[in-house]
């Protein structure tokens, strides 16, 4: 039987989890919504991923994306990797040819540059979550619809109407100005994507140079309203690739396939009893200095098998009990 | 009487001065410590929200002085050399500031054609300040001041950034660091023992990160960005350790000089650091709210896209956030860009 890996993408959105097969082939993947509780989703996923393997045993974990360290400690990751190269990586996979890639979350978005199969630079948006899934989710709420309403809705559009993207609250007071005057709703949900591309050109892709092939990933890849905005401002073909929501995962189980295999390791994988364990978290504070961190303590069946937060390392440093209890299967 | 010294702003250039001429004037000085979350906070909560980052801070450190000491030594910044000039808020900071701490004395900084400070102001406010202190003291006690900041700076130049000479000055580190790949920045409380330059790491990635001293010599606005970049095997160059000579340098497609001095200075030190001693990638550290990093991180990024075989930049905007993931991705995705051009520049 083929050796099997998996790659954990924990964002503040999704939580995503891809198995792999040791020929790079996808077995499973998964999409879940994270809904501020990382942990005990990614056991939710792990469980669904015991399925799809038969139970059979894990060669490689890779976690990536804003809860990677914590993640990573939970299943016990043999990689732990940010969700900027994992994403490069998988889009490389994807199209080698690849020279752009446009990754929008939850609140992230990013550009990626990439140049004869190596990434050369790379941006991400700055304090404004202005152009990111979070803002339309918004927007859709409040003109009722759903997300693939809205998305189907834009495309129906014949003349969108011109929205102010700098900023979410303008685009917001904008939009509900141009409903008031009696402007159709497909144009606002056109005229909102086109917006939404326009800030994200301006904010994230602003002085690169976006040439094709561009791919287009991250979950709101699967809005086409965004996507055909895309290509009507950057005038080329804008690709969508199959696993588009799971890209992250994608990239970093394809690495961890290469360095487990290069390697020869075996995994520090915890197991997959670890679905049917009790996690649980704490937040704390350490009064030790005039720091006072904010600690989380993370439990594992009632035992501590982490701390995060502390800036002296005197807390995060504390727990070896955590890498005591692998269990490779 | 007990001064306070707010460890905030320009301090990180004036350490030696402020804190010597007082110490020859026998006058019992307290200075803030580094910044910490509960004082980041307090400015937060104290300053208008118009401010940039290191202003806010300003005002949580003469909060934390405020109920330790009589008086507040109360820096404002106004020329700068012939020609420059600090930004409006640090000339206006004293103004700012009066009101909401009464015990704040403010002291001008104005730098002659040579980056001189002049003593005659400053005599006058010190002569209220200190009952029965005579000129003559004073005089002395600024000559010895000015010696101290004058060796402090060029110590700069021999590849020690501010907070290593500050310890060499004091005496607290060896001559010459036993093990000059050790690099201290990260941990709280102590200096750097850094001096520019080799070994390198195993890694063998050099980064410079350049921004304004309150940025990249405070931990918590900064978020430990050095014990991060350490923890890679980085060595780190910082702005003040460019060779005299390539101060007074400045882009090809630069018309002419930026505004404020500071400014010009960063620009000088990432075309240094871009051609004469190359590193790998630029670490640009600037403000929320920052006017001049504003327009100054534009100019680098627009300059160094203009020239062929320039390192990655990276541009990092600070903000009031304490969750460090934002930075952390960012850096480590830096990193493996920078590993991945190095690797296909061998091939």
């Amino acid at each position: 039987m083929s050796k099997l890996f998996l790659g954990i993408d924990v964002g503040s959105v999704s939580t995503n989890l891809v198995l792999l097969d040791e020929d790079r082939n996808v077995i499973d993947k998964l999409y879940l919504r994270t809904s501020g509780r990382p942990l005990q989703t990614v056991q939710k996923g792990l469980a669904r991923m015991k399925e799809a393997a038969g139970g059979g045993a894990i060669s490689g974990v890779a976690t990536t994306g804003s809860a990677r360290q914590l993640a990573g400690l939970l299943v016990g990751a043999d990689l732990i990797k940010n969700e900027i190269t994992t994403h490069a990586v998988a889009a490389l996979h994807y199209r080698p040819d690849v020279q752009t890639v446009i990754e929008i979350g939850g609140q992230d978005s990013k550009i990626i540059i990439i140049r004869d199969g190596i990434a050369i630079d790379f941006a991400m948006n700055t304090i404004c979550a202005a152009g990111t899934g979070s803002f339309l989710d918004q927007q859709a709420a409040r003109l009722g619809i759903s997300i693939e309403e809205f998305s189907e809705l834009a495309l129906t559009a014949d003349d969108p109407v011109a929205i102010a993207g700098r900023c979410a609250v303008f685009a917001e007071s904008d939009m509900i100005h141009k409903q008031q005057v009696g402007h159709p709703l497909n144009n606002i949900a056109a005229g909102l994507c086109e917006a939404l591309v326009k800030n994200y050109l301006n904010n994230v892709g602003k002085g690169k140079e976006i040439l094709p092939p561009v791919i287009f990933q991250g979950g709101v890849a699967a809005n086409c309203g965004i996507r055909r905005a895309f290509e009507k401002i950057l005038g080329y073909e804008v690709i969508t690739p199959e696993y588009y929501d799971v890209m992250g995962a994608l990239g970093a189980a394809l690495l961890v396939r290469d360095k487990s295999i290069n390697s020869g390791a075996p995994t520090a994988f915890v197991g997959w009893s670890l679905c049917e364990e009790e996690i649980s978290t704490t937040g704390k504070r350490c009064h030790d200095c005039a720091n006072n961190c904010e600690l989380a303590e993370i439990r594992r069946s009632g035992k501590i098998v982490a701390y995060f937060g502390d800036r002296c390392g005197k807390w995060s440093q504390r727990v070896p009990e955590a890498a005591a209890t692998q269990e490779v299967g | 009487m007990r001064l306070g010294i707010p460890r905030s702003l320009f301090f990180f250039y004036y350490n030696p001065f402020w804190t010597t001429l007082w110490r020859e004037l026998e006058v019992d000085y307290l200075i803030s410590p580094p910044t910490t979350p509960a004082i980041l906070q307090q400015g937060l909560e104290l300053a208008l929200d118009e401010f940039c980052l290191p202003v806010k801070v300003h005002y949580g450190h003469l909060a934390y002085l405020e109920d330790r000491v009589d008086l507040i030594f109360s820096p404002a910044f106004g020329r700068w050399g012939k020609r420059g000039h600090f930004c409006p808020k640090l000339k206006a900071i004293h103004d700012l500031v009066k009101r909401r701490f009464p015990r704040a004395v403010e002291f001008w900084h104005d730098l002659d054609a040579k980056e001189m400070l002049q003593p005659g102001p400053w005599w006058k406010v010190v002569a209220n300040m200190v009952p029965g202190v005579k000129k003559k003291k004073f005089h002395a006690a600024w000559k010895e001041a000015q010696r101290q900041q004058t060796a402090f700076q060029q110590l700069w130049a021999a590849g020690y950034n501010p907070l290593a000479a500050v310890a060499r000055l004091d005496g607290e580190r060896p001559e010459e660091p036993e093990d000059p790949s050790v690099l201290k920045i990260g941990e709280p409380g102590l200096p750097s023992t850094l001096k520019r330059g080799e070994p390198e790491g195993p890694s063998g990635l050099k980064i410079a990160v350049l921004g304004h001293p309150y940025l990249v010599y405070d931990e918590t606005l900064n978020q430990q960005i050095f014990s991060l970049l350490q923890g890679e095997n980085v060595r780190i160059y910082t702005k003040e350790t460019i060779p005299p000579s390539a101060q007074g340098e400045s882009w090809p497609s630069q018309r002419k000089e930026v505004f404020w001095p500071l400014g010009q200075q960063l620009l000088a030190a990432a075309l240094h650091y871009s051609t004469a001693e190359r590193v790998d990638g630029i670490i640009f550290l600037t403000a929320c709210l920052c006017g001049p990093d504003a327009i100054i991180s534009e100019l680098l990024a627009k300059y160094m896209a203009r020239l062929s075989g320039m390192p990655a930049l990276l541009n990092l905007t600070l903000d009031e956030h304490t969750g460090r993931a934002g930075l952390e991705t960012r850096v480590e995705a830096f990193i493996d860009l920078l590993h991945w051009r190095k690797k296909n520049a061998a091939v």
